[in-house]
Order: C-alpha cells, then sequence, then structure tokens
C-alpha cells in the first residue's frame, strides 16, 4: 500500500437546489399527515359547529325559562329531560369531547414513529441532510400546535356549551364530565395523550400494538383522575339542614365530596344528625321520618325535626385551581412521554438489512 | 482431497490492502466493531476505501456489510472504533445539522428501498429537495427519466425495480460524497441491472462520488466495482484495486507438495495423492504467471475464484481457531 491521502473531495458541481430548512420540514410532515389533519379540522368543524347550535338553543330556552332552570314539568324543562334527544345529544357531545384527547392521541401521535418504522421509512429520513432530533421536533412542534389550536377551539366552545347547560339545568360545573370538558383542560389533556401517543408509538414500533396501549393508558388515568381529583385540595365541611329551601355554599357548581347522602333501614349511620348534634342510626331516622315511597313527606318531616347533615365539599371558586392543578398533572405526563421519545430518537438504532 | 489454509498477511490492521496510491481517501475505518446482544456482526474492521471509486462490498449473508454501511451513514452506532467519511468522523444521528460537511455527506439506500408509499414520485423528489442541504433537480429527474419512471405515480403502486429507480434518484439528488447501495440490484432484471450499475459508474465518474455497493451474488460484480472490500464473519479479509488484486494472485498446480514452488504467502492449498493445488498471493511487483518448476502451471484466478478463495479461507481458519479454543 502506498502513501493515502486523507482529503476531502475537489469541488462539486454547482447544486440546482437546496433545503433542510424549516420549511421544508413543514411541508414534510404536512405531506404525511394531511389526511390526519385534514379530518381532524372537519371532525372538529363539526364538533364546534353542532356545539354552537346547541349553545344557542341553550340560551333561547334560558331566555324562555326567565334567565332561571327551567322546571322539570315545564315544556322546556322536558325539552333538557336526561332520555330527551336534546338531553341525550349533550350527553353524547360531552362523551366526544371526553374522548377527543384519545382520539388525538391514537390518530395523530402514535403514527408519528410507529408507522416510519412499520413502512422502514426513518432510515430514508434519518440518513438526510436533517438530524432525528430536528426531524423529530420540527415535526412534534407542528402537530403540536396544531392540536392545540384544534382542541382550545373545541375546548372553549365545550366550555362555553357547558356553562349554558349550567344555566337552564340544575348541574355543577365540577362533576366530572363537565369539569374535564371547560377551561384548559380540553387542551392539556389533548396535548399529553398527543405526547404519550407518539412516544409509545416510538417505543413499541407497531402501531396497533401501541394503539391498545394508549387506549388502556387513556381509561386508566381517566379513572384515576376521576377518583382523586375530589380531594386535590382539602374539602371545606358545612352543615346543612335536611330538606331547607337554601342548598347554602353549594350553590354555584360546588362538589360534594362526602356526605349529603341519608341511609334508610340500616342500624349504621346514617348521615342525619339531630338538634343536639347526635348522629341518627338508619333504623332511628326511619322510625323518626319514615320512607315517603314518593309521597313528598320525608323532607318535610326531616326538617321539622330540625335534622341536619354534614357535608365535605369543593366550592364552585376552587374550579380553576383544580383546572390547574389536573392541567399541570397532564402537561407534566406530556413533557415525560417528549423526553422519553428524544431519548427513545437519540438511542435509536437504524440497520440499512 | 484435504485443504489448508495459510494467511500469513493481511489479517491485522489493514487486511491485504492493494492499490491504494495516493489517492484521496473516502472512507477510513479503524477498528470499528459492532455488537448486537452477544453476537458481534462486526469485529475490529479497518480498512481505507479510494475516493471516486465504485467499491464492491462482499460478504455472505450476514457477513456484516449491512451493518458496516449503517455505520458509515451514520444510522447506527459502533460498539467500538471510529470511522471517518473524507477525514470527518461519524457519529450517530448527526448526518445533517452540520454534522458533516458538503464534501463529507453520505448517502445510503437499504436493501428494501424504503419510500413514502402514498407520495408520488414527484413527492419524493420533493422529500429529497426539503430535507437536504444540497439538492440537484436536474440530476434526480434526469435518472428517472432514463428509466421511464412515471413522476406522477405514487410509490406504492410502482414495481420494485421502478422503487428501487426512485430511490436510486432521491440518493443521487442529494448529491453525497459517499454513496452506500445496499443490494441495490436486487429488484432488477438483467437489462435494467447493466443499466442501472452503467449509470451508476458513469455517474460516479461525473459527480466526483464513491459508491459503495454491497451483494452476496458474486456475479453482480462483474465488470463494475473497481476496489473490492470482502467481508467474513465481519472482519474484512481483502481490500483493494480489483485489477492489481487479480494481477496479485495465481493459481498454481503441480504434483503433490508441502509448499509451493514460487514465491507469494499462501491463501489456500489443496491436496490430493498426487497433486497440489495452491493459490498464493504475489509479492508487490506483479509476476507474469510462469511456469516456475517442472509439472507445474500457473493461472490467473477471475473475481469469482478470488473472492470464493478468500471465504473458504477464511472459514477454514474461523474453524480451526474455534478448534484451538
Amino acid at each position: 500500500m502506498n502513501a493515502v491521502v486523507d482529503a476531502a473531495p475537489a469541488k462539486r458541481r454547482a447544486d440546482a437546489g437546496s433545503g433542510a430548512g424549516l420549511r421544508g420540514l413543514l411541508w414534510l410532515t404536512w405531506r404525511q399527515h394531511r389526511w390526519t389533519l385534514v379530518s381532524t379540522l372537519v371532525l372538529a368543524a363539526v364538533l364546534v359547529g353542532v356545539m354552537t347550535y346547541l349553545s344557542m338553543e341553550l340560551t333561547d330556552l334560558w331566555h324562555q325559562c326567565h334567565e332561571t332552570f327551567c322546571p322539570e314539568d315545564s315544556p322546556q324543562g322536558r325539552r333538557l329531560g336526561g332520555s330527551s334527544p336534546l338531553g341525550l345529544t349533550l350527553a353524547a357531545l360531552e362523551r366526544l369531547v371526553q374522548y377527543m384527547p384519545l382520539l388525538i392521541g391514537l390518530f395523530v401521535g402514535v403514527p408519528v414513529l410507529s408507522r416510519e418504522h412499520e413502512q422502514r421509512t426513518l432510515l430514508l429520513a434519518w440518513s438526510q441532510d436533517v438530524s432525528p432530533t430536528r426531524w423529530l421536533w420540527t415535526r412534534l412542534g407542528a402537530l403540536g400546535l396544531f392540536v392545540a389550536a384544534v382542541t382550545a377551539v373545541v375546548g372553549g366552545v365545550s366550555d362555553h356549551l357547558e356553562r349554558t347547560t349550567a344555566l337552564v339545568a340544575p348541574v355543577t360545573l365540577f362533576d366530572y364530565l363537565p369539569f374535564l370538558n371547560t377551561g384548559m383542560l380540553p387542551v392539556a389533556i389533548s396535548i399529553a395523550w398527543f405526547a404519550v401517543g407518539v412516544a409509545l408509538g416510538a417505543a413499541i414500533r407497531r402501531t396497533l400494538p401501541a394503539v391498545f396501549v394508549v387506549i388502556a393508558g387513556f381509561f386508566g388515568l381517566t379513572y384515576l383522575v376521576q377518583w382523586r381529583y375530589p380531594t386535590l385540595l382539602e374539602p371545606l365541611s358545612v352543615t346543612l339542614r335536611v330538606g331547607g329551601p337554601d342548598r347554602g355554599p353549594l350553590r354555584d357548581n360546588a362538589l360534594v365530596v362526602s356526605g349529603g347522602m341519608i341511609d334508610y333501614g340500616i342500624d349504621g349511620p346514617s348521615g342525619a344528625f339531630d338538634s343536639s348534634g347526635r348522629e341518627l342510626t338508619g333504623v332511628e331516622l326511619q322510625r323518626l321520618c319514615p320512607p315517603d315511597n314518593g309521597a313528598g313527606t320525608t323532607l318535610p318531616c326531616e326538617f321539622d325535626n330540625h335534622l341536619v347533615q354534614h357535608v365535605q365539599y369543593q366550592p364552585g371558586s376552587r374550579i380553576p385551581d383544580f383546572h390547574l392543578i389536573v392541567a399541570s398533572g397532564y402537561l407534566g405526563l406530556a413533557a415525560l412521554a417528549l423526553l422519553t421519545v428524544w431519548w427513545i430518537v437519540r438511542r435509536t438504532d437504524l440497520s440499512a438489512g | 482431497m484435504t485443504e489448508r489454509t495459510e494467511r500469513s498477511e493481511g489479517r491485522a490492521g489493514m487486511p491485504g490492502t492493494h492499490g491504494m496510491s495516493a489517492q484521496p481517501v473516502a472512507v477510513e475505518a479503524r477498528d470499528v466493531s459492532r455488537r448486537y446482544g452477544s453476537v458481534w456482526a462486526l469485529r475490529e474492521c479497518s480498512f481505507r476505501l479510494p475516493a471516486g471509486r465504485i467499491v464492491a462490498l462482499v460478504g455472505a449473508n450476514g457477513a456484516g456489510k449491512s451493518t458496516l454501511m449503517s455505520i458509515i451513514a451514520g444510522t447506527l452506532a459502533a460498539t467500538r472504533g471510529s470511522l471517518l467519511v473524507h477525514g470527518r468522523p461519524v457519529v450517530r444521528g448527526r448526518s445533517g445539522d452540520g454534522g458533516a460537511s458538503a464534501g463529507s455527506r453520505v448517502a445510503i439506500l437499504a436493501q428494501d428501498k424504503p419510500l413514502y408509499r402514498d407520495f408520488s414520485v414527484s413527492d419524493m423528489l420533493r422529500f429529497g429537495r426539503s430535507t437536504n442541504r444540497m439538492w440537484d433537480q436536474r440530476r434526480a429527474l434526469s435518472w428517472l427519466e432514463r428509466f421511464d419512471i412515471p413522476l406522477d405515480r405514487r410509490c406504492g403502486r410502482l414495481s420494485g425495480g421502478q422503487r428501487a429507480q426512485v430511490a436510486l434518484a432521491v440518493a443521487l439528488g442529494s448529491r453525497p460524497a459517499v454513496l452506500l447501495l445496499d443490494e441495490p440490484l436486487a429488484n432488477l432484471d438483467p437489462v435494467a441491472r447493466t443499466e442501472v450499475t452503467g449509470e451508476l459508474m458513469a455517474e460516479a465518474a461525473d459527480g466526483d462520488m464513491t459508491v459503495m455497493l454491497s451483494t452476496h451474488i458474486i456475479a453482480e460484480l462483474s465488470g463494475v466495482g473497481d476496489h473490492l472490500l470482502l467481508l467474513d464473519a465481519g472482519r474484512p479479509v481483502l481490500t483493494g484495486d480489483v485489477d492489481e488484486l487479480l494481477d496479485g494472485h495465481v493459481r498454481m498446480t503441480g504434483p503433490r507438495a508441502d509448499q509451493p514452488p514460487g514465491p507469494g504467502a499462501v491463501v489456500q492449498a489443496r491436496h490430493t495423492d498426487r497433486q497440489s493445488t495452491f493459490v498464493l498471493r504475489q509479492p508487490a511487483t506483479p509476476t507474469t504467471h510462469a511456469v516456475v518448476a517442472p509439472g507445474w502451471t500457473t493461472q490467473p484466478l477471475t473475481l469469482d475464484e478470488l473472492i470464493l478463495t478468500y471465504l473458504r479461507a477464511s472459514a477454514t481458519e474461523s474453524r480451526d481457531l474455534e478448534a484451538v479454543s
């Protein structure tokens, strides 16, 4: 072997083009995900349209009911009943908004890396002049912004619909579904499941298994949050007179954490206290004010006997704080998922064979 | 018949290197190793490949060809050692974003020619333009036109051969300094193989580009590669200019003997009761393949024979080493 020289090749022929900039990567992201993005936009537009229409209809009912709750036996009240078409539509929309983050995780998040692994196109993408991390962050940034924008619009309209519903019907915005579908939560939860979807797609490298894991994780976390969120802050306590006309601090979207239920017929605590503060047993309560089987005499009886009950609750004024706490948790999850994706991408080895 | 192998040179360091006379080095490997779990795919690979040539990377299935190409392309990390492309170290995941200068850019075409199935051919060209700092649209288009690839057709609806051409067009359009082609001819019919190899050689000559082409089908190499890198069991066993390698080896056949009658290192020896055949690596000065002793004949080797000889020799040596250990 004779002398060898380390040298760059001679000057190359003039190039007819150049790229690898943000614009090119955005085009690539759009080109790969355009059908998903367009479908998401169409679905979001339909959802927003229907919710806006229903908000207008509920506002109309509110005016018809003299800007207060519509009585149950009024025509407006019957329209709002749980089994009426309007009530069923509202319930379905509430569920749809609740599951929106899951759909985003499944259809926008998971395929970002799993589909590239399945089609072996990562080697193609990562062997160009764009580093894998830049490819990743540009893509996640673009899709994340899209998710945030779409869910912000849907979340805003959902927030308005829930508040309008609370004007005409005795519901509280602190209940789980209205709580999830208002404020910043639709955006925060959607971003979290988008990021988790990407991370699971990157880790599992197969779309279908990752989809199942995302579904399981979504329902698991949903029920965990539903179980835990009422006590994220120390609840307040109040003693209320049973059957009293005034619900006191439980008005204005409060969430009852414990208490407020009276048990009859068992020889244990009933949840009702007499005027001296002694808790009645179920049997004592039944003896004092027997169940009326719909006759409407029990509550007046309990009121006349000065029975009270202790209630732990979260006041409606805490909803923004709770939104902030839950949103922070979801955004923390999103950050963890994104860090995981970054770590996985940095450690991913791709072989040409 | 018995077979004996002697490998007295070219095993450590630069293996059997021939024909690197004052040429720029495109790729230099320094003790590159790669392990998958407990299995070594590459072991202490050291070699230098000249720039502006078509390098044939040859080895059996599992020899480590794809692993080596992936490390050169920066998509796979070496477990040990370092690798330089035009003098710049290759770091996994740093092929772009300033990680590689214009002179050390590498493009790789994987065995299965991955393309975005729902992209049209023109979309794939736009992909190349969007993800490369340098892009030669004319060169990519010209390649596609040569093979009559419709620009508006989705890649998922192209034949295997057409997909290979599109992948090649994207790779060529990025104007790499080193183009790595992993089994590029696998999906092509014989006519297309000839055309592609011819065009590739022209592109390499025209564009000051080094092409590394891997294959385990030795017949594919006929007239294509002008430099050889032979891998076996993750180790380079032979590298050098093809013509010089062929000139530097000879087969000697004659009466049964323990040693050949001529100079050179024995690469392979075969014996029957009456006859011995040696494949010799000649000293640096080329020989004329003359008969060197009564009863002995010498013959030049074809490239196929040379490669098979080294692969067999390597396999025999591995068996001997295993038996000893």
